[in-house]
């Protein structure tokens, strides 16, 4: 059994024990329930990706990404995945590490939120902002606010003195916010395809159930297969190290889960029809997720456009060589 | 869900296969012929019976068959990394392709000693071509329909019937045929057999049929009071159907199934270098994406055959996912060489288009249809 297994498995029914549907809604106000963060750090996967010496398991990001998927998955309020590449972005500079959840908040030169989408206010108490080499940590206020389009109160920068202050050169927090993005959205559009498949088999029309239906059969197995192709690709962001992503791996990640999820989400609907629609089936949770997060740091097309550069400023004539010359850069 | 998409782990090539990469290209720079990209687009449809040999000269077909019976012994990710650098340039494999991939895994694996020792060698060589007889007229996805009939004889079988699509029949010394030999097509999968059979024989007459392109690869195959001797049965008798499943199955998930349009990729990103534009970039960029998640899913099936799992889900997967990919390349480049009706595109990019664009829905044909592979992986999935 891996490292991840062992993992893994304690650490889903964690999420399973400590999120519920009624909570996911209740965070989307901006609180989420009390308890859920307490209980995720005391179990410790907080610091899952910590090195030993500062107190953490020392997994590496390919390790912890099925523990990334896991939060999707559940849709758990809290950014765990972005506060667990806080963490380790914040004690390898040195520094204290607060108990809080951390959102990531890449910013451009002139401190602009470089994501058409506000983290959610639900998502952390905290910030790990970045505008050039350096690092701040800062308090997350509810904004005084409603919702977005997504049903999501946004957070508000506190543009107070910053808690923390470091720099931290050679790291992109906006490739960490979409790798972290990306694994999220491959749980989602498991869990589903997972609902799909269950209610195919039990709802019957015309006097059948759906899943007799051979054009429901081919819907799903595309959907199961856009499942398998985004995990697949969130994890290439995912490297065998501790710190270090690259960008265009992420951005492998980020356009092959962007694309699956438009895939998922008309196929998961079409096959719930208009019950999937309403508000008190919880599919809509998924859906209304994958789509913010679709234009949350980038989308495919912004991502896949760094892609197109690098292969054609890349000497090789062969696009196999451009990829292998990607995906051999994986070290550890 | 989630276990089937955690299923497929992060593998990595090892070293060893990765070694075997610069021979290739060494072999590749002297032997591969010089050819413009809308002939090497063909890739795994050109046939080139000099350049297979010379491929069985360097030990390279059957690479994974033991060397007992002349293959080189080495394992499925050598395999991939050799199948990768022939097909990123479209060298012309077909001659030996169906022998090395399909028929000389089936004689290993069904074959009696004598026919192990007959065939493997001699493929491996490069010196046999192999084709498979699989549609007939009237059984085209529906193999378990096929009419052909073997009929027991003094001393051997009487084969009658014919087969069609069946991939340079005209340029194979043997065909593998899955034919009844018991029972009806009411008795569907029960009853069939597969047999090799030697093209030269009496009775059988071979026609190629001309491609959309103009090409003559398929052939309609005819036979009429063909004798073969017992030795002709790969396998048992009435198991052909579970035969010919387990060698679809092979095929399913290689780097076959992801870069059989890179020629025109390449070309085209080429072209592109010329005049960069933000569309262009994303364009490819977003092809190239997927072809990285889709060969890290291959080399992770690949491991996976090689502990001697069966990921049959996953292949089929993968096969699906890959035919799309190269399908949406001739779309894609299309879409980007005429976005501008006034610019002067050099007319071998549009020649490669061309063949490819027109080619490509035999991507989603060939080896088991894109409709029976979702409703494999629909059964797969718990659905029915």
């Amino acid at each position: 059994m891996s490292l991840t297994d062992e993992l893994l498995g304690p650490f889903s029914k964690l999420l399973q024990d400590v999120v519920s549907a009624d909570g996911i809604r209740m965070a989307a106000s901006g609180l989420p329930p009390p308890g859920i963060w307490q209980a995720i750090v005391a179990s410790g996967f907080a610091d899952a990706l910590m090195c030993e010496e500062r107190g953490g398991a020392g997994l590496s990001l390919a390790d912890a990404h099925p523990l990334f998927v896991a939060c999707g998955e559940h849709l758990l309020p809290q950014a765990l995945g972005q506060t667990m590449l806080a963490r380790t972005v914040i004690s390898s500079a040195g520094q204290t590490v607060p108990s809080e959840a951390i959102v990531l908040w890449p910013q451009s030169a002139q401190r602009q939120l470089r994501s058409v989408v506000v983290p959610a206010a639900c998502e952390g108490t905290l910030a790990l902002t970045q505008s050039g080499p350096t690092m701040e940590v800062r308090h997350l206020r509810a904004a005084p606010q409603s919702a977005d389009g997504f049903g999501l109160v946004p957070a508000t920068l506190d543009d107070g003195p910053p808690l923390i202050e470091f720099n931290a050169p050679g790291i992109d927090l906006l490739d960490y916010a979409a790798a972290s993005v990306s694994a999220s959205m491959a749980g989602a559009m498991a869990r589903m395809v997972e609902m799909s498949l269950a209610f195919a088999n039990e709802r019957r029309q015309f006097g059948r159930s759906l899943s007799a239906f051979q054009v429901i059969q081919h819907q799903l197995s595309v959907a199961a297969e856009q499942v398998v192709l985004a995990t697949t690709a969130s994890r290439i962001a995912f490297t065998n190290t501790y710190v270090a992503m690259d960008p265009i791996r992420v951005a492998i990640a980020k356009v092959v889960v962007n694309d699956a999820a438009s895939a998922v989400c008309a196929i998961a609907h079409a096959v719930h029809g208009a019950v999937g629609i309403s508000e008190e089936f919880d599919l809509q949770l998924y859906s209304r997720r994958l789509r913010r997060w679709q234009i949350s740091f980038g989308s495919a097309e912004f991502w896949a456009r760094r892609i197109g550069i690098a292969r054609l400023s890349n000497n090789c004539a062969r696009s196999v060589d451009f990829i292998r010359g990607v995906l051999g850069a994986r070290t550890g | 869900m989630i276990q089937l998409s955690t299923a497929i782990a992060q593998v990595r090539l090892p070293p060893e296969a990765e070694a075997l990469r610069d021979r290739v290209r060494a072999f590749l720079l002297v032997h591969l012929p010089s050819a413009p990209p809308h002939v090497r687009a063909r890739s795994w449809s050109g046939f080139d019976a000099q350049f297979s040999r010379a491929m069985g000269r360097n030990g390279w077909i059957g690479l994974t068959l033991p060397t007992a019976y002349g293959g080189s012994g080495a394992d499925a990710f050598a395999r991939f990394v050799l199948i990768e650098e022939l097909l990123s340039v479209g060298a012309p494999v077909a001659a030996h392709w169906f022998a090395d991939r399909q028929s000389a895994p089936l004689i290993l694996h069904y074959g009696s000693e004598e026919q192990r020792r007959r065939y493997l060698p001699a493929i491996c060589r490069g010196e046999i071509f192999f084709c498979i007889g699989m549609s007939e007229p009237n059984a085209g996805s529906d193999l378990a329909s096929v009419q052909t009939r073997a009929v027991r004889t003094a001393g051997g079988w009487v084969l009658n019937g014919g087969k069609i699509w069946t991939t340079y029949a005209h340029k194979s010394h043997y065909m593998i045929a899955l034919v009844r030999t018991v029972g009806t097509t009411a008795d569907r999968q029960k009853g069939l057999s597969q047999f090799i059979v030697d093209l030269a024989l009496p009775g059988i007459s071979i026609s190629p049929i001309v491609d959309l392109n103009g090409d003559a690869h398929f052939c309609q195959v005819y036979f009429d009071q063909v004798l073969l001797g017992e030795d002709a049965l790969v396998g048992e008798e009435g198991c052909g159907w579970e035969q010919v499943n387990a060698e679809l199955a092979f095929e399913r998930s290689g780097p076959e199934r992801i870069y059989s349009a890179n020629v025109l990729l390449d070309c085209w990103a080429e072209y592109l270098r010329e005049r960069p534009s933000a569309v262009d970039e994303a364009r490819l960029g977003e092809l190239l994406a997927r072809m990285a998640t889709l060969r890290e899913m291959s080399i992770a099936i690949t491991g996976q055959l090689a502990h001697g799992e069966k990921p049959l889900l996953e292949a089929a997967m993968i096969k699906d996912l890959g035919t799309t990919l190269e399908q949406d390349i001739p779309s894609t480049v299309a879409q980007s060489v005429a976005s501008d009706p006034q610019s002067q595109v050099d007319p071998e990019l549009i020649r490669t288009l061309a063949y490819v664009a027109q080619i490509s829905p035999a991507y989603s044909l060939r080896g088991g249809t894109r409709e029976i592979l979702r409703g494999m992986i629909a059964r797969g999935l718990g659905l029915r």
